[in-house]
């Protein structure tokens, strides 16, 4: 805290309340003295401060004081009067102008940092004119009827030697017709010390003269109040003066010119007039009367009788309803005598004095309701107070009231209340009250915007001040100040205080301030003409989602108003509108891996990856292969960069959002990319630098030349909207070509550019093992090695929807449209399944679907099963030119759902003088299959013969609108025969199942294979018999030709996907169901019937709990005669081993009652009897039918006579997998009747292999067996 | 402050809205993580800028006062015109994020969102400010 004395407020208080001199001069004088560019007073002023001077004085007391430091303020007498208010206004005004006219170069610049404004010194924190203006301010009061610091104590009238009769002059001079008005109508005492003064214009005056009349002039008005003043010494008026002191009094004129016919003496002289005016005279006479005037108050005042006279006195003026009109008290009033006092003791630097006189006039004024006197005593104690170091509180108590009385006068106060005010914020600043300063500064804004900006400008520079730093209030204030100061048209002091805001809003994210301070500024800044700054700031506020939409729409024609202005277009990095998101960026391009569609690029690599394992040259064979001949070629540098094809181009993914609500016009989108010419590989290798030398630009590139295109797209994004853009760039030269970034123009007026460093891409690279070693930029980094052959294929008409089952035909279009040809093409299909490949190139003859039908010729080739899932077109093979291969393919969905084929094609280069030698094309599609017919098998063995077996076929629809037609049941290979039980047309009189309909048919099915036989010797049985015509449409109708492809083909694909453990049990039977979609109503359904459905069904098993199937053979009726002996009958028992295991089997028989607890093995004991077989036969086959066999045998049979099994050689046999064996068996009747020869059981036990010994065993009852034998005649 | 203040200025007297309030919960570096403009006045734009600006500027004073004084709701700690700051220390500590519940509106609108303040740290301060009309 500085001394207050030596504070800003001492000093101006120094200054200001400071004793007048009335210059009353004739117009000879100031002729003399505007020779050096200054009027009289101009001339005197620099020397009326007195910094050293060393005055005793005497006031009140008898203790002497000095005083070192006084001022004096010279005016001329014409401009003692109470200034114009709307001159005074004018001249503020022009004060701020020429302030803002100094600032409007730094506008261009950075605004300033917050560390910076932090870090500078107190001083220069606030502008300098502040307190040019301030003090401006306070003189638009001077001369204010209720002080008396403003009172002339002096006259000084100046005549020139060079007039005529000067005595006269100075007579004249001081008549009272040109004495300012103030000083004749009473409120200002005109009775002031008297100094005359002669100038002597060394110039073109003589000398002579000047004596005379100054001698006359001593004479006539005393010695002592007359003084001669030579000047203008220098002839040829070319004085240079090195620190001018008129420079800072009179700015208008350059200081040069200022005062060049002075001397250094004429200066000397002037200052030790000027001097020895305020020390030989004013200050005496002021001292003097300061005396004269304590003494008379004294007396009249002072004590307390005099106290009370003077408050009864008062209380009598109590009916005076309003002094604060015209002022009641003039010069010689008690009151302003007393208010002299104590503003000449203030003068004089005797604050004691002035304070009790002060004080003493206070309470008069309030008694007398004078609030405007009052205010102003108040306002002269507080100042009083401070300047003498006294109770801070008082002074403040005193301001604050001062303060607050003239805010009471309303409008008439207010003027003084803000010098108050002024004084007040000073007197806080020098106590390091910043805060409260502020506040201040805050209360005297005042209604008229621009005294308003000033002040608040001035109280956000206090917040700077305050300990720590309130800068929010700093931006707070300065942004109200820039918009008062906008309001009154000054806008380069708007921008100011805007730019200084910026320091403090910059980072913030409060988004209605950001956009407020940088939307304005840039407006501003378009005012002032500065229109590329202006659309920087404004760069800021494009980015305003959360303002309303009529908010973002004045932001973005404001905008775009200043852009056209500028008549350029900008280009802008990180312009954010629109808002590109990153994490989108997917880059997708060709190297050796192409790509038949959008859809197939974005599929994962390493789904392809697997795909394309077997086809393409492996990279870890120790051979010598195309491969390593690349990486010999590739320089090392870039051994790791992706690779791109000359001609083909390279294509980037971005999103690009509209943060606003309104729709943005976005036009041109386009990469920036940089492309380097790498003539010789090596050399770039060695000397990288060489790089830059070639590089490229785009946005230099002018047209035609260009070593690369650039596709260009315009899209609108909608309020909010997002849209994923794809940008193209297509090197045509080799080379390194580096995607950069993007630009794009927005309105057509602005070129936003966006560069793509240090982001992360999820660029395909080479190799997924390298992945993680590339950088960002790297993968946004390409070779470009010469123009190879592309192949371009499509499978034409591929539905995307069809039902499970179906059939199609498909062509495979491939193209490859360069010269150079391609060869050894190889095809890999992600699910062989699905699709099927023809094994030759020809268009189908009869056309589909009867392609697929049984031509006249029986071509029962079986195919070859060594299915690989690699298909090679022939070798002959050769794409080039024009020319298209049209590859016939085979499409049946196999199960329901979402399915993605992946196609593969891989390809040779013919002319191998590329670093490529391969490329391979990857084609994607989707397709959905729903749901159709589902079929389900059950197969029984026939109770009546061993090779036939009964079928049941379920099948339900399951598809949510369609009916379907079943057309053909077929087995596959050439085992079984297959007969229908039963036309389905009885069943399905419709002949279409309808969707949710279920249906069961039966069949037969017979194995043809010769008995006993071992596998794979096919017999032959006519093809036909393995297929039957379910639905019979017409007569001719042909079977579907399930031998060969392409419905054996897909049997196979199915047979293996639905392979389990047991699928090489060839005790299964396949079927194929072939259906087709029934004729629906809809007739834009036509081509539909064509459709063709096939459904496989594998690895059917013929349905048996037990290992075996046997039956027993012989004959039904026999005639015997018994006379001669009983009746022998040979049997025979024919086993089949069902299973894969070994089987044993013991058959026992059971002989007589079956009470009859005699289990024993059948042979020896019961031989010699014979019985005569005899009748019918009956099978069932099914285990629960056995259980309830267990058990006794019917009651009938206890009634029986008896019969018995005649011994056979065995009854224990081993039977190998699948094969057959025949035991001889022979029963001996001995009476006729008909005997049930079920009395047997067949004990089995099954190894799992030969020499096995865990096993599983069981016991089977006998059939029913039933021979009739009779008698015979 | 004085009455007649209020019409100083055009701008002052857009700025001046009645029946308007403004909440907005500040998290630590003056990162704004909750604001909502409550009060029966149509909301208008640059209303919420004055109240952004006058609750911006106000934290200069919660600074200050969150080590000064205890309390931890400070009715009036800043105004602006006849626009008065209210604040509400650390009531609850929220890294970072920003509240964006629709809920949360609701509850603040009707006036029945409840905090219980955590007296143990004043470092960090989220702060709910409010600025309201007397």
């Amino acid at each position: 805290m500085v001394e207050a004395v030596n504070s800003s407020l001492g000093k101006m208080l120094l200054e200001e309340v400071s004793p007048v001199v009335m210059v009353l001069c004739t117009p000879l004088v100031e002729e003399t003295f505007l020779k050096n560019g200054l009027s009289f007073v101009e001339t005197l002023k620099p020397f009326c401060n007195f910094s050293n001077i060393d005055v005793p004085v005497r006031t009140s007391g008898d203790q002497l004081y000095r005083l070192k430091k006084f001022t004096l303020r010279l005016f001329n007498a014409s401009d003692i009067k109470q200034p114009n208010v709307e001159v005074a206004k004018q001249r503020l005004e022009h004060v701020i102008t020429q302030a803002g006219e100094k600032v409007f170069h730094d506008l261009e610049s950075d605004p300033p940092q917050i560390t910076d404004i932090l870090s500078n010194p107190e001083s220069e924190i606030a502008p300098t004119w502040f307190q040019y203006y301030n003090k401006e301010l306070i003189r638009t009061l001077s001369f204010s009827d209720h002080e008396a610091f403003d009172h002339p104590v002096a006259c000084l009238l100046v005549a020139s030697s060079k007039d005529e009769e000067p005595l006269n002059k100075f007579v004249d001079l001081f008549n009272t017709n040109r004495l300012p008005s103030l000083l004749n109508d009473g409120v200002m005492d005109p009775k002031i010390l008297k100094h005359f003064l002669l100038v002597h214009d060394n110039q073109d005056a003589t000398t002579e003269r000047t004596s005379k009349v100054l001698s006359e002039m001593r004479s006539t008005f005393g010695n002592n109040e007359c003084n001669l003043l030579c000047t203008n010494s220098s002839k040829e008026g070319n004085v240079e003066h090195q620190a001018n002191p008129w420079a800072s009094f009179k700015s208008s004129v350059p200081a040069e010119k200022l005062g060049f016919a002075l001397t250094g003496d004429d200066i000397g002289e002037i200052k030790d007039l000027m001097q020895e005016f305020a020390s030989r005279h004013i200050i005496p006479y002021m001292e003097q009367k300061v005396r004269d005037l304590n003494q008379q108050i004294s007396a009249t005042r002072k004590g307390l009788r005099n106290q009370i006279k003077n408050l009864w006195w008062r209380k009598g003026k109590d009916d005076v309803p309003d002094s604060t009109k015209g002022s009641i008290y003039t010069f010689s009033s008690t009151e302003s005598q007393i208010r002299i006092l104590g503003d000449y003791a203030f003068m004089l630097h005797d604050y004691e004095l002035a304070l009790s006189s002060y004080r003493l006039i206070s309470t008069d004024y309030k008694l007398d309701k004078a609030w405007k006197h009052y205010a102003g005593v108040q306002e002269m104690m507080g100042l009083a107070y401070f300047i003498s170091d006294q109770s801070i509180k008082e002074a403040e108590y005193c301001m604050e009231n001062a303060f607050s009385t003239y805010m009471k006068l309303g409008k008439s106060g207010f003027q003084n209340a803000t010098r108050c005010g002024l004084w007040w914020a000073e007197m806080l600043k020098a106590r390091d009250q910043y805060k409260e300063a502020a506040s201040v500064y805050f209360r005297i804004c005042g209604e008229e915007p621009l005294h308003a900006a000033v002040m608040l400008e001035q109280a956000s520079y206090c917040f700077v001040l305050t300990k720590p730093a309130m800068l929010h209030k700093y931006g707070f204030h300065l942004v109200l100040s820039g918009d008062h100061y906008k309001i009154c048209d000054q806008v380069n002091h708007a921008i100011r205080t805007y730019r200084s805001a910026i320091s403090v809003y910059e980072s913030t994210t409060w988004s209605h301030i950001k956009d407020h301070v940088y939307f304005h500024i840039g407006q501003w800044y378009a005012i002032v003409g500065m229109n590329d700054v202006a659309v920087r700031n404004m760069l800021r506020v494009l980015d305003c989602g959360n303002q309303s939409k009529s908010t973002q729409e004045i932001f973005l024609r404001d905008f775009f108003d200043i852009v056209k202005k500028t008549g350029m277009k900008h280009e802008v990095v990180g312009l954010r509108l629109p808002v590109i998101n990153m994490s989108s960026l997917q880059v997708i391009y060709e190297d050796h891996r192409t790509y038949a569609s959008q859809a197939s690029a974005l599929v994962e690599e390493s789904i392809w990856q697997s795909l394309e394992d077997d086809i393409i040259p492996s990279l870890n064979s120790g051979k010598s292969n195309w491969l390593e001949l690349q990486s010999k070629l590739l320089p090392k540098k870039y051994k790791e960069s992706n690779v791109c094809v000359v001609g083909e181009s390279v294509k980037l993914d971005l999103e690009f959002r509209n943060p606003l609500l309104i729709s943005t016009s976005v036009t041109s989108v386009s990469l920036i990319c940089e492309l380097t010419a790498n003539s010789d590989d090596l050399k770039l290798d060695k000397e990288p630098s060489s790089l830059s030398l070639e590089t490229e630009h785009n946005q230099v590139t002018t047209s035609g030349l260009s070593s690369f295109t650039l596709s260009e797209v315009d899209f609108t994004l909608g309020g909010g909207e997002k849209k994923l853009v794809r940008l193209t760039v297509t090197p045509s030269e080799e080379g390194i070509l580096k995607i950069v970034g993007v630009r794009w123009e927005l309105s057509g007026s602005i070129v936003g550019v966006h560069y793509f460093q240090s982001v992360p891409t999820k660029a395909k690279t080479n190799k997924a093992k390298r992945k993680n070693k590339l950088t960002p930029t790297d993968a946004l980094k390409f070779l470009v090695i010469k123009s190879l052959p592309r192949l371009e294929g499509s499978i034409d008409h591929l539905p995307d929807k069809l039902y499970a089952g179906d059939l199609r035909y498909l062509v495979l279009e491939l193209k490859n449209n360069s010269e150079s040809p391609i060869k050894n093409l190889k095809m890999k299909i992600s699910h062989p399944r699905f699709v099927n490949p023809e094994s030759h190139e020809e268009e189908l003859t009869p056309g589909f679907p009867d392609c697929l039908k049984k031509g006249p010729e029986q071509n029962t080739v079986q195919r070859e099963t060594s299915r690989t899932s690699v298909f090679a077109f022939p070798k002959d093979v050769s794409l080039q030119g024009d020319r298209s291969l049209r590859w016939p393919l085979w499409l049946r969905a196999a199960i329901p759902g979402t399915m993605s084929l992946y196609f593969t094609i891989y390809y040779e280069m013919e002319n191998v003088s590329s670093i490529m030698k391969y490329r391979t094309l990857r084609m994607h599609y989707s397709l959905q299959v729903l749901p159709s017919l589902e079929t389900s098998f059950e197969i029984t063995p026939s109770p009546s013969r061993l090779q036939e077996f009964l079928v049941r076929m379920d099948i339900v629809n399951r598809a949510n609108s369609d009916a379907f037609e079943i057309h053909q049941l077929s087995t596959v290979g050439c085992r079984w025969g297959i007969s229908l039980l039963q036309p389905v047309d009885t069943i399905l009189p419709s002949k279409s199942i309808l969707p949710g309909q279920g249906l069961s048919c039966f069949f037969m099915i017979k194995d043809c294979r010769k008995p006993g036989i071992e596998e794979e010797k096919t017999t032959s049985i006519l093809p036909s018999q393995t297929d039957t015509k379910l639905i019979t449409q017409d007569d001719d109708e042909k079977f579907f030709d399930i031998v060969n492809s392409p419905l054996a083909s897909f049997h196979e694909s199915e047979r293996s996907c639905h392979g389990t453990s047991d699928q090489l049990s060839p005790n299964t039977v396949d079927f194929i169901l072939i259906s087709r979609l029934a004729k629906s109503s809809n007739p834009s359904a036509e081509q539909d019937l064509l459709k063709i459905l096939s459904h496989h069904s594998c690895h059917n098993r013929i349905r048996s709990s037990i290992p075996l199937s046997w039956s027993l053979d012989g004959p039904k009726t026999m005639y015997h005669d018994f006379s001669t002996s009983f009746c022998e009958i040979k049997l025979k028992m024919v086993i089949r081993n069902t299973s894969d295991g070994f089987l044993s089997v013991s058959i026992n028989t059971i002989d007589g009652l079956p009470d009859a607890a005699a289990p024993t093995p059948s042979s020896g004991n019961l031989s010699g009897w014979r019985y005569v077989p005899a009748i019918t036969e009956e099978m069932k086959l099914t285990s629960d039918v056995m259980g309830s066999r267990l058990g006794k045998p019917p009651p009938s049979m206890e009634s029986s006579p008896p019969f018995i099994w005649s011994g056979s050689s065995s009854t224990k046999v081993q039977i190998q997998p699948l094969s057959t064996t025949e035991i001889p068996l022979q029963v001996s009747v001995f009476s006729p009747g008909t005997y049930s020869l079920s009395t047997y059981e067949l004990v089995w036990e099954l190894f799992e292999h030969e020499n096995a010994s865990s096993a599983t065993s069981g016991t089977c009852q006998g059939y029913p067996y039933y021979i009739t034998v009779l008698q015979s005649e | 402050m004085f009455g007649k203040h209020k019409t100083r200025s055009n701008l002052v007297r857009d700025f001046v809205m009645a029946n308007t309030a403004c909440f907005m919960i500040v998290a630590r570096n003056d990162i704004p993580i909750y604001e909502a403009e409550v009060g029966s006045a149509a909301k208008r734009e640059d209303a919420a800028q004055l109240h952004q600006f006058i609750l911006h500027a106000a934290l200069d004073v919660v600074q200050d006062l969150a080590w000064t004084t205890s309390a931890m709701f400070l009715k009036s700690v800043d105004r602006f015109n006849d626009l008065v700051v209210s604040i509400l220390l650390n009531p609850l500590y929220l890294p970072g994020s920003r509240i964006t519940s629709t809920h949360f509106d609701t509850k603040i609108i009707k006036g029945t969102i409840m905090v219980t303040p955590d007296f143990g740290s004043k470092n960090s301060i989220p702060v709910f400010l409010s600025v309201f009309q007397l």
